[in-house]
Formats: C-alpha cells, sequence, structure tokens
C-alpha cells in the first residue's frame, strides 16, 4: 500500500490606487503572489502528510491539538495521522459576530506551536483571528521540526457566549 | 483629491491524497479558496489605504537595531515611497497583512511578529510572538471585515526581522510587504 500526496499552494494580492486631478490621472497599481507545488516526499519542497478539519469551539473554550496524534476522517472510517515537519499552515475563523474572536495560541502550553513556529526562540504566543479571518504561513523547503516539546496548538475561543467554528489545513511531511 | 483604492487577494491550498489498495483505488481531494475584493472605503470588506515596500534586510548583528525602520513597520505613521517621493500612510485598521521572503538561503532567517519587547503587542499578537519563515515562504493575515486596530500607544508595530543569530548568515536579502487597511 502506498499513499500519495500532491498540493498545490498560491496565492496573491493586487491593487490599484488611483485620483485624478484637473489635468491628469494618477495610479499606483501591481500585483504580487506565489506558486508552489508540493510532490510527495520527505525532502525539500516535499511533503506526505495532511491533515484538516472543521471544527466547532463551545463559547468561551479552547481546545488543544497534537500535531503528532491527529485523526483524519475518511469515508466512514478514520486515519491516524502524525506530522514530522509542519510546511503550509491555514486556519480560518468561521465566526459571524463581532467579539466571535479565535486566538492561536501557545501560551498555556509547555510543548507549544509558537515555540515551533519560532524554532525553539521563544516559547509563549498567540495570534488573534477575527470573524471571517484567515491567516497562513509557509515553510515550504524545511518544515518547522515538530518534536516533543513544539508538538501543541490551541484554539481559543473568545465569544463569550457564541460557539465559533473554525477550519484548519496543515501540510508537512 | 482623494484616493481611490480597489485591491483583490486570493489563497488557494489543493491538495490530493490518494491510496493504492487493490483493486480499489482511494483519492482524498481537499480545497481552501479564498478569493476577496476589497473595494474602496471603510467598511467591512472595504480599505482605503496601502503601503508596500521591497526591502533588503540586513541581518541584525550586521548594526542593526530593534529600532531600525527597516524592520520594524510601524502602521500608525508609514511612509510609501511613490514616484521617488514620500507619502503618509496611517492606518487605523489593518485588514490585510502580507509578507513574502525573497532570499535564497537557508540560513536567511526572516522572523515575522512581534519580537522586539512586550511592548510591541498589539492586536493582532496579543502577546509577544513571532514566526519563522524562509526563502519563497509567506505569511498572510487577514480580517477583512473588521480589521485589527491600530493605536498609536502599543498597538502599531509589527516587525520583519532578519535573524543573524539563528543562521549565522550575514548576507542581507529581500522581503516584499503588502499591508492595507482604513486610514487614520
Amino acid at each position: 500500500m502506498t499513499n500519495t500526496l500532491t498540493a498545490d499552494v498560491r496565492g496573491g494580492v493586487s491593487w490599484t490606487l488611483a485620483a485624478a486631478s484637473d489635468l491628469s490621472s494618477q495610479a499606483d497599481s501591481g500585483n504580487v503572489g506565489f506558486v508552489h507545488s508540493y510532490q510527495d516526499g520527505s525532502g525539500h519542497y516535499q511533503a506526505a502528510v495532511r491533515w484538516h478539519d472543521r471544527r466547532t469551539l463551545a463559547a468561551a473554550t479552547s481546545e488543544t491539538l497534537d500535531l503528532t496524534a491527529l485523526t483524519q476522517q475518511l469515508l466512514d472510517g478514520t486515519q491516524a495521522v502524525t506530522l514530522a515537519t509542519l510546511r503550509e499552515l491555514v486556519i480560518v475563523n468561521h465566526g459571524t459576530a463581532a467579539d466571535q474572536t479565535l486566538d492561536v495560541s501557545t501560551d498555556g502550553l509547555t510543548n507549544g506551536l509558537w515555540e515551533l513556529l519560532d524554532e525553539g526562540n521563544q516559547t509563549g504566543g498567540a495570534i488573534r483571528l477575527h470573524r471571517g479571518g484567515v491567516w497562513a504561513i509557509s515553510r515550504k523547503k524545511l518544515g518547522w521540526v515538530i518534536a516533543a516539546g513544539t508538538k501543541e496548538i490551541e484554539l481559543i475561543n473568545n465569544a463569550p457566549g457564541d460557539a465559533t467554528d473554525y477550519s484548519i489545513y496543515m501540510v508537512g511531511t | 483629491m482623494p484616493n481611490t483604492l480597489t485591491a483583490k487577494v486570493n489563497y488557494s491550498l489543493r491538495g490530493r491524497y490518494t491510496g493504492d489498495d487493490a483493486p480499489g483505488a482511494q483519492a482524498e481531494q481537499f480545497v481552501y479558496e479564498l478569493a476577496q475584493t476589497l473595494t474602496d472605503g471603510s467598511g467591512a470588506g472595504q480599505a482605503d489605504v496601502m503601503a508596500h515596500f521591497m526591502l533588503e534586510v540586513s541581518p541584525y548583528m550586521l548594526g542593526g537595531s530593534a529600532a531600525d525602520p527597516i524592520k520594524q513597520f510601524n502602521l500608525n505613521a508609514m511612509v510609501q515611497t511613490l514616484w521617488g517621493e514620500s507619502f503618509s500612510r496611517d492606518f487605523a485598521k489593518l485588514k490585510l497583512l502580507y509578507v513574502e521572503h525573497l532570499g535564497a538561503q537557508d540560513t536567511q532567517i526572516l522572523r515575522v511578529g512581534t519580537w522586539a519587547a512586550a511592548a510591541a503587542d498589539n492586536n493582532i499578537w496579543p502577546v509577544q510572538t513571532d514566526s519563522i519563515i524562509g526563502p519563497g515562504d509567506h505569511f498572510m493575515l487577514a480580517s477583512f471585515t473588521d480589521g485589527y486596530t491600530v493605536t498609536a500607544a502599543t498597538d502599531h508595530l509589527f516587525y520583519c526581522y532578519a535573524d543573524a543569530t539563528l543562521g549565522a548568515n550575514y548576507e542581507a536579502f529581500d522581503i516584499r510587504v503588502i499591508a492595507l487597511g482604513v486610514a487614520a
């Protein structure tokens, strides 16, 4: 049995800032972006493991995900997923109310994601996602190396009265 | 003479995970796709100020500092160069932050966040935080509905910090930074 992963990630921003005066029009415009395709494997710029889920956090609650002990739904069963390196991380806050902010945190953990993302330099950290907010970050070539001390990610729903859905995607080895 | 801003932000992640347990063939496909058009204004799904930079960052140990304006971005008082002239870009809210690492060597470490001090913690990073990206990598954070509120006291700074202490690489490299938001 051989499982194979391929993944394609791309993104970009384009803009036009324009104005007009009596005798001319002016504009600053541009676009930037990136494309990367992962082939199956564990080498540089490759990936072989994925995990994704849409989850619900009850009001004012949090949960901790262990990147070395995840479970992926497949058809009517499940598959154990263990990440050794993380190369793409995307988190989407599906909340619709202003108080439905989601913190991606490790501040209370000793084995946390931010130590992973900062490669051992800093143990704590958090980033806040507003309703409809998206955070995407990559480490395509080397990946962030997951170890016993950097394997957990904490998601915190700050809304006092509303459950909040979020989606999370991870690609790595 | 008011400016009018329009922008599009795209991001997608598509994957295919296959198995070959005979006599069947297994396939799972997953996708996340973001396609946001921002019109001119200050409401949800709108922006009226932007700043974009193509910068060369020099590793910290070469003489940079936390106060180096090349690495420290003050959303409350940005200066954008256009036609060789300086334009003020003061943000009241940040709707998009997009950072790309344009270096080529693994040891060119870029830290994005609030590295410098707790005083630089802000509405994006509630506590002192940063993350490392390498050549070809990206950091993208979007809040198209609300935006991150920028205040002058402590909520206006973020850092793109070339860290030679981690990679022991002393070569400068380029980064690209795009910020979209609501003007102060």
